[in-house]
């Protein structure tokens, strides 16, 4: 288990996350949504690793994030933030090898296991036909895909995802959420990723977070939490709520009818710019 | 085309090509160099010196007065090939080498600090230039740390920093009365006058050098993806750029000692590899060149290149230090121009 409490997270004087705390189970999907800047990205970033805690603590199995090994933590947790730069040249199967870094070190040599998981990387995201391929070449989606492959290579137990659809057309985007949800069915992988989109977040996700001005406002299944009131005070909008149906499984959708601007709202609740 | 099958062999042809024009240039560097000279020796001569040495002049020279030289040429060439190669690779700055950084001057400055203030001995100018090479790498990236070591302001600081070592060696030399003149001739990067206790002296670094740079090889690769996958990934970036920074300026270091500042090589040499490889070379390494690939052949394209070019300023008697300038400065414009800003 993926455990924040009370957690605190910024960057200098500026704090963005303010006092969170949050269970991720294993082999659920879950997604963080909110409006720009309330956060999302930087409780991703603490929940990575990445971001050392202002205050309060990030676990992972009852343990301090901090105080696993690097190797060892990546392992269990694999990271793919927003707009990674590929090394100039580098190809496809070079980037995702790098994913087996943290099962070999600097010294071991490729093994058996880790040709076998860099080619089910590359075959789950179909990636394999571009394998050779120059990864500045290829298109945004299938980038995007190539470095799916790099974390899933990792072959960790936990998906850390920010904006994985954003700049990807529609079909991409839901070519990279059908994956994702494979990867959850299918190989019981944990899922935490930041979403925009509200009805595929809605779609995908078993629990949504809603975030507001740092802090959490919402925490439920897709059905509990969205609702018009919700999105009004999230995003100023004014939406009509239908519930659609996928396999059985029932989802909230909402068409967006008007946004509304009242700047009296944004004065009251200040919004922190977060970097990045 | 679609390929399924993993294929893990090499298509060698680029790099057997640049291996054998590397070994032939030093292989042709190193004879040209034992022939000419005050005392010009023909091919006969030599062999039969190299074979039999004895007491005669021939023996003399080749084996006292030029191989040392030839030898302590190609491993300068080699250790500096190498330390560009990790520069560039750490700050993932194509414009990156051990002198753009002010790495250079800073040994110098220090070593000359040292022989006309405190009057070191010789032994002492290794540890006196390391010194003095990673303050300047110091300075360097404490002046470049707010762009986010944007690689032309990175430059910018670096040459800042080599400029106003240079000054402070220009300084020493005037307030030194002339005394101090002497070291004028190995301030430019000479390979004159050198001996197998210089070739010792440096070896162990040459050693030591290939193999830090060869075993780490996986960490140089892993630091070209940007800061944030490569620690999610478990590469603790800090540490791997600190010890092969680190690396980087102890070689460089002791080239300086022996040899004096040479600069351009460390820039040119991985470039020239790169270059090289481009095309089916590439392709068939399957995109990126992969260290431990680009250290080993920086290496032998840096001792080519100072073999060739100490034995043009044998020929000419001018320092090889000024050779390099000469070859180096074009190319550098060249790179420069092509980075965004």
């Amino acid at each position: 288990m993926l455990s924040a409490d009370r957690l605190r997270l910024g960057y200098g004087n500026h704090v963005v996350v303010k006092d969170i705390s949050v269970s991720i189970e294993y082999g659920t999907m879950n997604c963080i949504i909110g409006p720009n800047g309330c956060g999302k990205s930087t409780l991703l970033r603490g929940l990575s690793g990445l971001l050392a805690p202002l205050q309060g603590a990030i676990t992972l199995d009852d343990k301090p994030l901090n105080a696993w090994p690097a190797r060892q933590r990546a392992q269990r947790l694999a990271v793919l933030l927003q707009n990674p730069i590929a090394p100039d040249g580098i190809s496809v199967e070079q980037l995702v090898q790098h994913g087996r870094y943290p099962h070999q070190g600097i010294f071991q040599r490729p093994r058996a296991e880790d040709h076998e998981a860099v080619e089910w990387a590359l075959a789950i995201t179909g990636m394999h036909r571009y394998r050779r391929r120059p990864f500045h070449a290829l298109s945004g989606g299938e980038r995007q895909r190539g470095w799916i492959a790099l974390a899933l290579a990792q072959q960790a137990d936990v998906l850390l995802v920010d904006e994985p659809t954003t700049f990807l057309d529609i079909g991409r985007q839901l070519e990279i959420m059908d994956l994702l949800r494979q990867l959850n069915r299918d190989h019981g992988t944990t899922v935490v990723m930041v979403l925009h989109d509200i009805n595929q977040a809605s779609r995908y996700a078993d629990r949504l977070l809603a975030m507001q001005s740092g802090a959490l406002i919402a925490d439920g299944a897709p059905v509990e939490v969205i609702h018009p009131e919700l999105l009004m005070q999230l995003f100023d909008l004014e939406t009509e709520r239908v519930m659609r149906d996928e396999d059985g499984r029932a989802y909230p959708y909402c068409m967006p009818v008007r946004a509304q601007r009242t700047p009296h709202h944004h004065a009251s609740t200040p919004r922190p710019v977060a970097p990045g | 085309m679609q390929l399924t099958h993993h294929d893990d062999t090499i298509e060698l042809r680029s790099v057997t090509v640049l291996v054998t024009v590397c070994v032939v240039a030093m292989a042709i560097s190193l004879i040209m160099s034992l022939r000419v000279g005050d005392f010009s020796l023909s091919l006969d001569q030599i062999l039969q010196a190299l074979k039999t040495p004895n007491d005669d002049t021939p023996s003399f020279v080749v084996w006292q007065l030029r191989l040392p030289r030839a030898v302590l040429g190609l491993m300068v060439g080699a250790v500096l090939g190498m330390a560009g190669a990790i520069v560039q690779s750490i700050t993932r700055n194509p414009l990156g080498s051990p002198s753009l950084m002010g790495v250079t001057s800073g040994a110098a400055f220090a070593i000359v600090i040292g022989l006309v203030v405190f009057d070191i001995s010789y032994g002492q100018r290794l540890s006196v230039g390391t010194v003095g090479g990673l303050s300047a790498a110091a300075l360097t990236f404490g002046i470049a740390w707010q762009t986010r070591l944007n690689p032309v302001y990175l430059t910018l600081a670096g040459m800042s920093v080599a400029l106003f070592f240079a000054a402070g060696i220009s300084v020493l030399l005037i307030a030194s009365d002339g005394e101090a003149m002497g070291l004028y001739v190995w301030l430019t990067g000479s390979l004159g006058d050198r001996t197998w206790q210089h070739v010792g002296q440096l070896a162990p670094f040459a050693l030591l050098g290939l193999v830090m740079g060869v075993s780490f090889a996986r960490a140089l690769d892993l630091l070209m993806l940007d800061d944030d996958t490569a620690t999610s990934l478990g590469v603790s970036i800090h540490r791997w750029r600190l010890l092969l920074g680190m690396t980087a300026v102890i070689l460089t270091a002791a080239t300086v000692s022996v040899a004096g500042p040479i600069s351009f090589i460390g820039l040119i040499a991985p470039h020239i590899v790169r270059l090289g490889l481009r095309g089916d070379g590439l392709r068939g390494l399957g995109g990126q060149l992969p260290h431990r690939w680009l250290l080993p052949l920086s290496a032998l394209v840096g001792a080519s290149l100072i073999g060739i070019a100490d034995l043009i300023a044998k020929v000419q008697d001018v320092p090889v230090g000024i050779f390099c300038v000469l070859l180096g400065g074009p190319l550098f414009v060249y790179l420069i121009g092509k980075q965004p800003c």
